[in-house]
């Protein structure tokens, strides 16, 4: 099946021939009918394409790929393999709890309205950093706000595994804590080992079977 | 000899041509770049069709909308 990248680049295509017809033979456009296919070979498809296009670049960029092409996010793409469900994203990763394919989008992205494009946002601070400013040792790189509950909550909330943890009802508002995000899932004692670059050296590694 | 174009191509090009002619050249600069786009998955690659071959689009569009209204003005002063 065509990939949204694919069907992107071949109506892009398709709008480009169009557009260079009417750009070397703007004579066409002395006929009733040169005049219409000039409308469409010059707003219709280039405005399509560019929002089917503009779709397609969105999919792209929430790929784990995406973000592992910068070099500085190596280590936490290494910490998806570390071999021990203690640590957060490797447990998530290893056990397709999340898509592996869209690993780092589907916990780091706002699950609202325009979400993807908030998370994208951000990601244009990124870019800026990587070639414009001081790029950070990966151990040193914090989130810019404090990680939601509501991101764990919008797969884990009403799932039995939740609900019914022993050590989540050890404490009988600790639920309710985290539900109104009073508390964090990643609290000290709790779910607090995350990518953990800093030590990914003494790790050891899961390997991929094919 | 048969004619083999309606339109022969020493014909001289009115203003309003040149215009649609530099639209489709702009907007055929924008569309090849967010083509190139497509074949890299890297945010150079996504930042490349937001701020140059978007970008690059919608000035060739408007120029051509606004060929269309200055070719409308034109029309309109010669006929009063």
């Amino acid at each position: 099946m065509l990939s949204l990248a694919t069907i992107g680049a071949l109506f892009t295509g398709m709008a480009l021939a169009l557009v260079l017809l009417v750009a070397f033979r703007p004579e066409l456009t002395r006929a009733r009918g040169g005049k219409v296919f000039a409308f469409v070979a010059l707003f219709v498809f280039p405005l399509l394409a560019t929002w089917t296009g503009g779709s397609a670049q969105m999919e792209s960029s929430k790929q784990t790929q995406f973000c592992l092409s910068c070099h500085v996010m190596a280590d936490h793409g290494r910490s998806l393999h570390i071999d021990d469900p203690g640590y957060l994203p490797a447990a998530h990763f290893q056990n397709r709890r999340i898509p592996r394919e869209q690993a780092c989008f589907t916990c780091h992205s706002d699950y609202t309205y325009f979400g993807g494009v908030s998370s994208k946002w951000r990601g244009l601070r990124h870019v800026y950093v990587q070639y414009f400013g001081a790029i950070p040792k990966p151990a040193e790189i914090r989130l810019y706000s404090p990680f939601p509950n509501s991101t764990c909550l919008h797969c884990h909330e009403g799932s039995r595994s939740f609900e019914e943890e022993s050590a989540h009802l050890r404490d009988a508002d600790l639920v309710k804590r985290l539900k109104s995000s009073e508390q964090s899932c990643m609290s000290s004692g709790c779910h607090d080992f995350i990518h953990d670059v800093g030590n990914i050296n003494d790790a050891t590694f899961w390997k991929e079977t094919p | 000899m048969p004619e083999r174009s309606r339109f022969p191509a020493n014909t001289k090009r009115t203003r309003t041509e040149r215009r649609l002619s530099a639209a489709g050249v702009i907007v055929a600069a924008g569309l090849l770049i967010q083509i190139l786009s497509h074949l890299w998955i890297h945010p150079l690659a996504f930042m490349s069709f937001l701020i140059i071959g978007t970008p690059l689009v919608v000035l060739g569009v408007l120029l051509f909308l606004l060929s269309l209204i200055w070719h409308d003005e034109i029309t309109l002063a010669s006929s009063e």
